[in-house]
């Protein structure tokens, strides 16, 4: 009875939502509200694919949903990163009926990394997928270790792991699995390097031995080919490597004879895709079915977009706060631009979910990228300007290649008027849509 | 004139941008003519003390710690001699329980420590987050920075720093960090020379000091530094106000 309450009064405020037109986890908090055991009243879809890790959750969990309804298959899914209790359960209510029966045939969720063990109580996948995992947002997570094990702990035999081969963090988390396990990763590609960008790996050493583990080259960050040289830990050979890759041309070829297209110049986007295309292989959709969804694909949420100022071709790049890989998978794309350039980089708040207003984060990043990437100058925006201006002086950016200016409002005004080249906003998610109106607004 | 800086556990005490606190102290050296050499070291490697003016060692997860702690240990005594011949040492994060008597862990093991600072550090099976202000007595003004650690330390005698906002040695702590010798030891992180120049240049002149009494210093330039500082500081007063008001 209760939850029977519980969905219907969540599916009319979805409703009531939906005629607003507003979107948020309302829903989800409602029937909580009712019934604080709902996610275990639920009957769920045969197929349960959960995906979680530091970066592309939204990414990976939407192409898979994307792919599997272009091969047929219907799915409840929660891309557009409500990725918390609340949100989730606003997608399983909105897909059940009255009895608590999902009707969809699939389920695929994005989970914050510390909210799976609270999502693993209730609901446990059939497939788990872990992309990538990296210190952030550390105010909240204490340390990525903590994150680790919180992960890690709830991980049941029954579950079938889908895991990134080339970060080391994800790796380990399968030397105790005794269900089944597929990897995923890169090979050497022409952006692969043989050093890393700073000494901030998140596991630098050996788990079983402390021997300093060898790393044989880098895609980014912590991920690359690395052991250990007492042999106790090495990267796993993946069944669905990414064996040539052409961000120019915006292609990449999976096991040597797959191609499919990449909708943006981003390196990450390589591993979103052969991330996806092995939960999709492992559940039985044929290869050509495959090709034909991801050829087909479009993802309703983008990071990239691309404007003008006064002719400059302008990138707004959002980044995540308290995320130095974030940040630093941005300053790899803007340093791959040879060309004469601007960077605009700001936030207003240091955290969308707290007041905490660390911003030690800003010294994980790898700013240092950006001393020799053609830079006319690099423009501080928001409240915290001087902060940020203060960690690019110590990161070696001249002096007077830094302007420092605070308000949002007067930022299309400074680009034109003291700056030069294209134009490349590294912000984040509170300022990228008010840049992004600006811009537009300016050319009026 | 040539500075030398030991940064120990570069790569396994690496957490919360650190190194940070190197970079800018490297820099300040440099801006007074002066070559700032910095070595790296870490588990694994041999160390020896003599040769360093200033060493530093940051925060790391919990782990790690004890990883860098069974290292350091095997040179108690060496660091004891650095400690008593009034070389600096930065001590940040939960780097600082490695100076203690013991470190008690979240599953009751005791750890030996260095002990060179009479106190006990314990790990909770919760983290400590938080916004710090402190005053220290060196200083006109407050000293700020952030929480964030698992750890506390018990029995420390004669703080450093005095609580005005932050967790302290211990949630409700008045007091935290050392300062004896030249050992300056704290939980902040910031890193606390970025976020505080006057602590830099206190730090820098110090130093340097040591080494030339008669060293002529360049006038120091921190305008980022301060506009940063002082935009926090009109935040937190604002703050403080309204709370102060809201519990009248």
């Amino acid at each position: 009875m209760r939850t029977a309450l519980a969905i219907l009064a969540s599916k009319i405020t979805a409703a009531i939502l939906k005629l607003l037109h507003k979107g948020s986890s309302k829903p989800g908090e409602v029937a909580l509200a009712i019934d604080p055991k709902i996610m275990t009243k639920i009957t769920y879809p045969k197929l349960k694919v959960v995906v979680t890790g530091t970066t592309g959750k939204t990414s990976i969990a939407g192409t898979i949903a994307n792919v599997m309804e272009e091969c047929g298959m219907s799915c409840a899914q929660n891309i557009k990163g409500a990725n918390l209790t609340k949100g989730i359960i606003s997608v399983l209510v909105k897909d059940c009926n009255l009895r608590g029966v999902m009707k969809s045939e699939a389920l695929v969720l994005e989970v914050d990394e510390r909210y799976v063990k609270e999502i693993f109580k209730y609901m446990k996948p059939d497939y788990f997928i872990i992309n990538n995992l990296s210190r952030d947002q550390l105010s909240r997570n204490g340390h990525f270790g903590i994150v680790w094990k919180d992960i890690h702990n709830c991980i049941e035999d029954s579950m079938h792991l889908i895991l990134n081969a080339d970060d080391p963090l994800v790796t380990l988390m399968a030397h105790d699995h005794k269900g089944k396990t597929t990897f995923y990763g890169m090979s050497n590609t022409p952006y692969t390097t043989t050093k890393p960008n700073q000494n901030t790996l998140d596991l630098a050493y050996c788990p079983f031995c402390h021997t300093k583990l060898v790393f044989d080259y880098y895609h980014y960050g912590n991920l690359g080919g690395y052991h250990c040289p007492r042999e106790d830990f090495t990267r796993p050979v993946p069944e669905f490597q990414v064996t040539e890759l052409n961000l120019e041309e915006k292609y990449m070829v999976i096991n040597q004879n797959i191609t499919l297209p990449l909708k943006n110049d981003i390196l990450y986007t390589a591993y979103n895709n052969v991330a996806s295309f092995a939960l999709c292989k492992t559940i039985g959709i044929e290869e050509e079915a495959l090709k034909k969804a991801f050829d087909a694909l479009s993802l309703k949420v983008q990071r990239l977009e691309k404007l003008e100022i006064n002719g400059r071709n302008t990138y707004v790049l959002t980044s995540k706060n308290e995320t130095p890989i974030s940040y630093n998978q941005t300053i790899a794309y803007i340093q791959k631009d040879p060309d004469l350039k601007t960077v605009v980089v700001g936030f207003e708040n240091v955290s969308g979910r707290y007041a905490y207003r660390d911003l030690s984060w800003l010294w994980d990043i790898y700013f240092e990228g950006l001393v020799d990437a053609n830079i006319d100058k690099i423009v501080c925006v928001g409240p915290f300007a001087s902060d940020l201006a203060n960690r690019l002086y110590y990161a070696g950016i001249p002096s007077k290649q830094i302007i420092v200016n605070y308000p949002i409002e007067t930022i299309i005004q400074t680009v034109k008027k003291e700056t030069k080249g294209k134009v490349y906003a590294m912000v984040y998610f509170d300022l990228a849509y008010k840049f992004r109106d600006l811009v537009r607004g300016d050319k009026k | 004139m040539t500075i030398n800086i030991l940064y120990l556990y570069y790569d396994i005490l690496n957490l919360y941008g650190e190194s940070g606190n190197i970079k800018v102290l490297k820099k300040q050296l440099e801006l007074q003519n002066i070559e700032a050499v910095v070595t790296f070291k870490t588990i694994g490697e041999e160390l020896e003390f003599q040769t360093y003016d200033f060493i530093y060692i940051g925060s790391g997860t919990e782990e790690n710690q004890k990883i860098a702690l069974k290292h350091l240990m095997k040179y108690q005594k060496e660091i004891e001699t650095a400690y008593q011949q009034g070389k600096f040492f930065l001590i940040t994060g939960n780097a600082l329980e490695l100076f203690g008597k013991s470190i008690l862990d979240i599953e009751g093991k005791k750890y030996k420590a260095l002990n060179l600072f009479s106190f006990t550090a314990k790990q909770e099976s919760f983290r400590m987050v938080d916004e710090c202000v402190f005053h220290c007595p060196l200083f006109k003004k407050n000293i700020i920075g952030f929480q964030n650690q698992s750890g506390t330390m018990h029995q420390l005698k004669e703080p450093f720093f005095e609580v005005k906002k932050g967790i302290g040695s211990y949630p409700g702590s008045k007091g935290e960090g050392i300062h004896q010798n030249n050992f300056y030891g704290t939980y902040l992180i910031g890193p606390i020379l970025a976020r505080n120049p006057f602590f830099t240049k206190y730090l820098v002149k110090e130093l340097v000091s040591t080494k030339d009494p008669n060293f002529s210093f360049k006038r120091m330039d921190f305008t980022l530094e301060n506009r940063a500082y002082q935009h926090f500081m009109e935040q937190f007063e604002k703050e403080y106000l309204e709370e102060k008001d809201t519990n009248l």
